[in-house]
């Protein structure tokens, strides 16, 4: 517990963390101006053409404002992932440079234990950076798509929140295992970019082509953050992101910390 | 006199035949000063970084009690600070990393001997080579150490600085803090330790 409130200290106080914090906010606003021009600027039929699911054509044609455009806003929460995967990945990096790993390790009960509460650490902090997205995109939406608050699309949200902040932790904890394997900055934030990138609409078209879409869609972390973008999400798609985050967040730790454990630090 | 530390017969090498370390043993007293010399790549860092844990893989013992591992002080291969935290924030965070409840903070009189407290809203980083060391330092003894590791505590400082931080030490072996300690200065090794350990260069892979 000392070690998980050591680095959250840190995710606060940090330089990178905070300018983490302060892009989430412009990446906000950004994602708000863009979906604005979309939702006037450009017709329905050339957004199907690129590749939206026609629920979502008409979410943004027709329903975007309230508790709705929150919803749609969450939908680019993967791009956000980028901005949260940076301090982890210098933190890292420089604690094994620096020598700074230390110092968590000896204030830790054992190896594992450290692991486990800087992984942890990670993880929360892309969840309080979702939700700082998720309350500027409310705040977005009261100025600028206002009406429309309504209570049952309250609930939708909120679940929507809920599930990718499952992801996101998932996500965070994948995240660290990747950097504390590679350990070395410059590696690891080509990582981090590839893993996010590698699943834009380019790139989606490529597994369209081989038809892996679906396969992909299912299994890889990134890829879960988007699928949310509908808005009616089933009990079963719920249910069953639940269980694909919880399994990448146990997979990491256990080969984070089998690895941890011997390594000469 | 209470044992600290004891180490016997350990072995040890990065790489299979390439054997850094060949059968050291020594112990360490409460209150004492123990020097370690030895050239450059001997295995000096290497041996301190067996006894505060962070090898695991050699052969023979390490025996040093729980009570003292808890705290235990360490300042290996140069000055580990958190770069891009302040001075005074990465002070705060080894405070919240303490396992006691409490709170184990560092020590003030350190700090001020020092003379670090100027530079509190100083982001690490940006500070000179001697004053992260002092930092390192700082971050490292609190007031609870048992035993302190300390490889080139003297590493960048001034002489005036020099001589605060030889007194202090001094001063806290005699209140029963033990050390075990690096230097390529015999100077310094001879006028601050009770007793002085070579360690000979074993093996070094040839090019
Ligand atoms: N992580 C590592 N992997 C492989 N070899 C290493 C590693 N760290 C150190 N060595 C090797 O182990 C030997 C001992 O290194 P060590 O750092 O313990 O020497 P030292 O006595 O502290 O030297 P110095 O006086 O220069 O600080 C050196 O030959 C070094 O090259
Ligand atoms: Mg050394």
């Amino acid at each position: 517990m000392n070690i998980y409130s050591a680095e959250i200290y840190r995710y606060q106080k940090s330089f990178y963390s905070r300018l983490a914090f302060a892009i989430t906010a412009v990446f906000a606003v950004l994602v708000a101006l863009f979906l604005n021009y979309v939702s006037r600027g450009v017709s329905g039929e050339f957004l199907q053409i690129m590749g939206l699911p026609a629920d979502a054509v008409s979410l943004i044609k027709e329903n975007l404002f309230g508790f709705r455009y929150v919803a749609v806003a969450l939908s680019a929460t993967a791009i956000l992932m980028i901005p949260a995967g940076f301090p982890v990945v210098i933190h890292i990096s420089s604690d094994y440079q620096q020598g700074t790993i230390r110092y968590e390790m000896i204030n830790s009960r054992s190896r594992t234990a450290c692991y486990i509460a800087r992984s942890f650490a990670a993880g929360s902090f892309g969840v309080v950076l979702l939700w700082e997205y998720g309350l500027a995109s409310l705040l977005v939406s009261a100025v600028f798509f206002h009406g429309g608050f309504t209570v049952s699309d309250l609930g939708q949200v909120l679940l929507i929140m809920l599930l990718q902040s499952v992801v996101v932790f998932a996500f965070m904890n994948f995240l660290y295992l990747i950097c504390d394997l590679i350990r070395n900055q410059i590696l690891s934030m080509s990582v981090l970019f590839l893993m996010i990138l590698l699943f834009t609409p380019g790139l989606e078209l490529l597994l369209d082509l081989l038809e892996i879409r679906n396969l992909c869609g299912s299994v890889w972390i990134v890829s879960m953050l988007t699928v949310l973008s509908d808005f009616r999400i089933s009990a079963g798609s719920a249910a069953s992101l639940m269980l694909a985050g919880t399994l990448y967040i146990v997979i990491s730790i256990l080969l984070g910390t089998a690895k941890f454990k011997k390594r000469r630090i | 006199m209470e044992t600290i530390a004891a180490l016997k017969h350990i072995s040890f090498g990065y790489e299979k035949n390439v054997p850094i370390l060949k059968d050291i043993s020594l112990e360490i007293k409460k209150g004492e000063i123990v020097g370690l010399a030895g050239g450059n790549g001997s295995g000096k860092s290497t041996l301190l970084k067996i006894m505060a844990g962070f090898i695991s893989d050699y052969r023979g013992t390490v025996h040093i009690a729980e009570a003292v591992m808890e705290n235990l002080a360490c300042v290996i291969d140069g000055s580990a600070v958190f770069e891009d935290l302040s001075v005074g924030h990465n002070l705060e965070m080894i405070t919240k990393m303490s396992k006691n409840a409490e709170g184990r903070k560092p020590d003030e009189d350190l700090i001020d001997l020092l003379d670090l407290r100027k530079y509190y809203r100083r982001k690490a980083s940006k500070l000179s080579l001697g004053n992260q060391q002092k930092l390192a330092l700082c971050m490292a003894l609190h007031q609870d150490t048992a035993l302190a590791l300390l490889d080139e505590p003297f590493n960048g400082l001034d002489p005036m600085s020099k001589a605060r931080l030889l007194h202090y030490l001094k001063q806290r072996a005699d209140s029963g803090m033990s050390i075990l300690m690096t230097s390529h200065i015999r100077g310094d090794l001879e006028l601050l330790c009770d007793r002085l350990i070579e360690i000979e260069k074993t093996g070094e892979k040839q090019a």
